[in-house]
């Protein structure tokens, strides 16, 4: 065991709080697990009111947070051998900023659900799982050991599984479910050998104790030593940290894997709007926040570009989609992406406020686009129509019936564009300039390829801008599809518009910043701060070579970025505004370009995984299944009819030979006694003949 | 004078008559009588040995007729609990051995 | 003289002990003990052992065979057709008694013994008695013991208690 600061911090009163905070969602999840159904109600108000009280404690600790120092409570949770294995808690800033967001986004969500599930049958199930998640979501945000975040980044996977196959019923909810999971799992694979790595290296899990040791270690001719001495090749040191981001990849939806998150859509929207935008995706980008300090260059450098192409992808795959929510899946797609730049490229704190900003105007938008779904499924059910209530080319013109909706959704809008003003432009426009920084500093060295980053990342710009206008014309603009008369058609009751207009009003960029042109005012980036890499190997000075760059660019980004808004947003404009001839063509679904067809398919992801994976897997199984069945079954028949035969020939020998002396011998014996039995008769005359007559023997003898 | 072989020769043959009462009868009564047949030709035997002064011969008799008054007594005592219980002193009808 | 006497006792008794064997009341055949009994008794006076005969004649002819009298009695015996008993193993009987008979003489007839001495011995009864109460009273003791336990034993056994004890 490494001699680190005491094993055993004891506990706190804030940390004692946020054990409190972990397990309210838990009772919930109890609580509505054990109701019986007819009070199913009441138990979910009463999960409103646990989340309530969570969020409440949250924020004190988190205001408790903000001054000083973080508050870490650790135990020995068992003691195997001579290594004491911990467990603890770790309540630091930016922990404590994203358990007030999962805490008040979920309340939210319990909220919003208690009218949008109301007469779903899984309702009771629906809020233990909701109350599950939120739990598991919490324990990966307070935990301070990667063993315990895995434990509870796999209770994630499973409440995230539950609930996107809520309507386990539906095939394609069924299905969606599974994928998630299994994409999940890629890239659980990828966390646990990172885990494996860092426990082989240090014997420890625990994250401030890793950050020590990491600081310790040194590289020495291609060596990866330990302060200890324990010695692994340089390589570990880049696959473990590989690994750990596989982890964040499979959970936070990047390429290659982001597969799972457009199809876990089928949820309900309550739970995209948690699950899908605000927490669970955000848990891998908060993750490679707490494994930050010990990635290498490398990694960071592949982070960089996975995040770029990811964000890139999942923005062009949201130009052209139908779906209401499946747009704003890729769009999230996307947004993550931006954050693994920000990762990538050492600006976590910038990563960190884009996905706090996120969280909010994602969520924001979910709902509202839930709304509009409730608004029309209630229409639909009214009027006793049919019609697919998700599918954009159905609605329009909902702006007038459903004003607030629409107001919500459109600041969403902007402040995911990155327009001035709002949130999105703030953290956005960080993110970019921070990427313009690492591009120009790594150049400076002979690595041009870098400016893949920024390039990838300022197209996003515009095609964000381009299918979130396109999606607002679509839904709120021009003529009602689905029926002759939008008569019918009800803004959504006040728990669901009370959510949206707390959600709204924190994409505003005033919430976050008091000068809302530039993120260096931010109060935000005051409490977070980039911890200094500890790995070996890496050049501090880059770090601020990269944010002196980033400053430099910063008014000519800024300036950028907008432009491209506008840009793409004119073009969209010119494309979807009402009563032109090309959304004619689009809405009769004439105008299907290659292009389109490539964005409505994801790039043909899914079907490229299934030429590439899925059919030389079934490929391979198959032959496997027949190599079986011909082969080794066969081998196995002969054997077992060698086996038998052989049998036949022992049972034979054993019937004949030795029970045949068997048979023998108590043949014998039975003869013997019923000679022996036929002097013992009870007739004293034999008893007294007989012995006369052995008395006469001896006489003989004697004589 | 009697030659000693004499005694003898009575004796066993009284033995032998003993025995075969023993031996063929099947009232218990008879075979009891038997076996005093055999004890009396013995005694002949202890007797005629110790002529001469010497006594151990008749005192060895003499014990064998305590003995056989008590081997008398505890028999006709079995032979009445036995017929109580059989009703019959038939030696070979008293037998529970089911064969 | 004496001769005569020892062969016609012994010739009687012999008599009456194959009448014993050959008959089948058993009346008859106590009585033939009896006569038994008494032959076997003169020989024991003809071998010179006077106390040994006056003992034969109180224990067997007072006692035992009284008591066998009572035992056949007792028995229904007398008064059923079960007095009248058959015999068994009539030829293995003979057999045997016939081999044992012919093997003891054959024995005896090998040992070469002498004749039987003249006894002249007046207080031959003292020395008996002395000898009992001083070089053989265990063996007296004992005998006396034996004879207490038999008189009990046989009467626990004979009484009609057990019989109701056992039911």
């Amino acid at each position: 065991m490494l001699a680190y600061s005491p094993l055993y911090l004891p506990w706190t009163s804030v940390t004692l709080l946020s054990v409190v905070i972990l397990v309210l969602p838990f009772t919930s999840f109890l609580l509505n697990t054990l109701v019986t159904n007819r009070y199913a109600r009441q138990a979910s108000i009463a999960s409103c009111f646990f989340m309530v009280l969570s969020s409440f404690i949250s924020v004190v600790i988190l205001l408790d947070v903000m001054k000083g120092v973080p508050h870490h409570s650790r135990f020995i949770w068992f003691s195997a051998g001579t290594i004491d294995f911990t467990a603890g808690l770790l309540a630091g800033t930016a922990a404590m900023l994203l358990t007030v967001t999962v805490n008040v986004v979920s309340l939210l969500v319990h909220l919003y659900s208690l009218v949008y599930m109301r007469d779903d049958e899984g309702y009771k199930r629906y809020y233990s799982f909701l109350g599950l998640f939120t739990f598991s979501m919490l324990g990966i945000v307070l935990a301070d050991n990667l063993l315990i975040i895995f434990m509870f980044w796999e209770l994630v996977g499973l409440s995230s599984y539950l609930l996107i196959g809520h309507w386990y019923t539906k095939e394609a909810a069924a299905r969606a479910a599974r994928k998630a999971f299994i994409v999940n799992r890629i890239g659980d694979a990828g966390f646990i050998i990172g885990m494996s790595v860092l426990w082989m290296q240090f014997q420890t899990l625990d994250i401030e104790m890793l950050k020590v040791a990491m600081g310790q270690s040194y590289v020495n001719d291609g060596l990866w030593i330990t302060g200890l001495g324990h010695t692994l090749e340089l390589k570990w040191l880049t696959l473990m940290g590989l690994g750990l981001f596989l982890g964040a990849v499979g959970k936070s939806a990047q390429f290659p894997l982001q597969v799972w998150l457009p199809d876990a859509m089928e949820g309900p929207t309550p739970v995209s709007a948690l699950i899908h935008a605000a927490t669970m995706v955000a848990a891998g980008v908060f993750f490679m926040g707490r494994v930050f300090v010990l990635l290498n260059v490398e990694v960071l450098s592949v982070i960089a570009i996975i995040g770029s192409i990811t964000a890139f992808m999942g923005a062009v795959a949201a130009l052209a989609q139908h779906d209401i929510k499946k747009v704003l899946a890729y769009s999230t797609i996307s947004q993550l992406g931006y954050m693994f730049i920000g990762v990538g490229t050492g600006a976590m704190d910038l990563a960190l406020f884009h996905l706090f900003t996120h969280a909010f105007f994602k969520a924001a938008l979910f709902l509202a686009a839930g709304s509009v779904i409730f608004g029309l499924h209630e229409l639909a059910h009214q009027k006793k129509l049919s019609f697919d209530t998700q599918d954009m080319r159905n609605m329009g013109g909902l702006r007038s019936k459903m004003p607030l909706t629409f107001a919500i959704y459109s600041i969403s809008t902007l402040a995911l564009m990155g327009v001035p003003m709002f949130s999105g432009f703030l953290s956005k426009d960080a993110l970019l300039s921070a990427s313009v920084g690492w591009a120009m500093t790594l150049s400076e060295s002979g690595m041009v390829w870098s400016y893949i980053v920024p390039i990838l990342a300022f197209l996003t710009v515009a095609l964000t801008a381009f299918y979130m206008i396109r999606q607002v014309l679509l839904v709120f603009f021009g003529r009602f599809r689905a029926a002759e008369k939008m008569e019918g058609i009800m803004e959504s009751p006040m728990l669901i518009k009370v959510p949206l207009i707390i959600l709204a009003v924190m994409s505003i960029g005033f919430v976050w910043s008091l000068n809302p042109f530039d993120y260096n005012t931010s109060w935000f980036l005051d409490v977070i701060s980039v911890p200094d890499m500890v790995t070996p190997g890496v050049d501090l000075a880059i770090k601020f070579e990269i944010v002196k760059a980033s400053g430099q660019y910063h008014i000519l980004v800024s300036v950028a970025s907008v432009l491209l808004v506008i840009l793409g947003g004119a073009l969209a404009w010119y494309r979807f505004k009402p009563n032109t001839s090309y959304l004619a063509e689009y809405l009769s679904d004439k105008a299907s370009s290659p292009m389109s067809r490539l964005s409505l398919n994801n790039w043909y992801l899914d079907e490229a995984y299934q030429r590439v994976i899925v059919l030389p897997v079934n490929l391979i199984s198959r032959s496997a299944s027949r190599v079986e069945t011909n082969v080794i079954d066969r081998a196995v028949n002969v054997v077992g009819i060698v086996n038998v035969l052989i049998a036949y020939i022992i049972g034979w020998l054993d019937r004949n030979i030795i029970d045949g002396i068997i048979n023998f011998s108590v043949f014998f014996v039975d003869k013997v006694g019923v000679i022996a039995k036929s002097f013992q008769r009870g007739k004293i005359h034999g008893y007294i003949i007989l012995s006369v007559l052995c008395i006469l023997l001896i006489i003989l003898l004697i004589l | 004078m009697i030659p000693l072989e004499h005694f003898y020769f009575i004796s066993a043959i009284l033995f032998a008559l003993g025995l075969a009462i023993v031996v063929t009868r099947r009232n218990a009564i008879f075979v009891l009588m038997g076996v005093e047949l055999m004890l009396n030709a013995a005694n002949i035997n202890f007797v005629a040995i110790s002529h001469g002064g010497k006594l151990e011969g008749q005192l060895f008799a003499l014990f064998v007729i305590v003995v056989a008054a008590a081997e008398a007594a505890v028999g006709l005592a079995i032979i009445l609990a036995v017929y109580r219980r059989f009703k019959t002193i038939n030696l070979d009808k008293v037998n529970e051995i089911t064969d | 003289m004496t001769e005569y006497f020892f062969y016609f006792f012994g010739g009687m008794a012999l008599l009456s002990a194959g009448f014993i064997l050959f008959t089948r009341h058993i009346l008859h055949a106590a009585f033939a003990l009896v006569l038994t009994f008494l032959c076997v008794t003169a020989l024991y006076i003809l071998a010179n052992a006077e106390f040994v005969a006056v003992t034969q004649i109180m224990i067997y002819i007072g006692g035992i065979i009284v008591l066998v009298i009572f035992g056949v009695m007792l028995t229904n015996e007398m008064s059923g057709k079960n007095n009248e008993s058959s015999a068994v193993n009539r030829f293995t009987g003979g057999a045997l008694a016939l081999g044992l008979a012919s093997l003891l003489c054959y024995g005896i007839m090998r040992m070469n013994l002498g004749l039987l001495k003249e006894a002249s011995d007046p207080d031959q009864v003292q020395r008996l008695g002395e000898s009992l109460l001083t070089d053989f009273v265990l063996p007296f003791e004992v005998a006396a013991i034996l004879l207490l336990m038999a008189l009990i034993g046989a009467a626990v056994i004979a009484s009609d208690k057990l019989k109701k004890d056992q039911e």
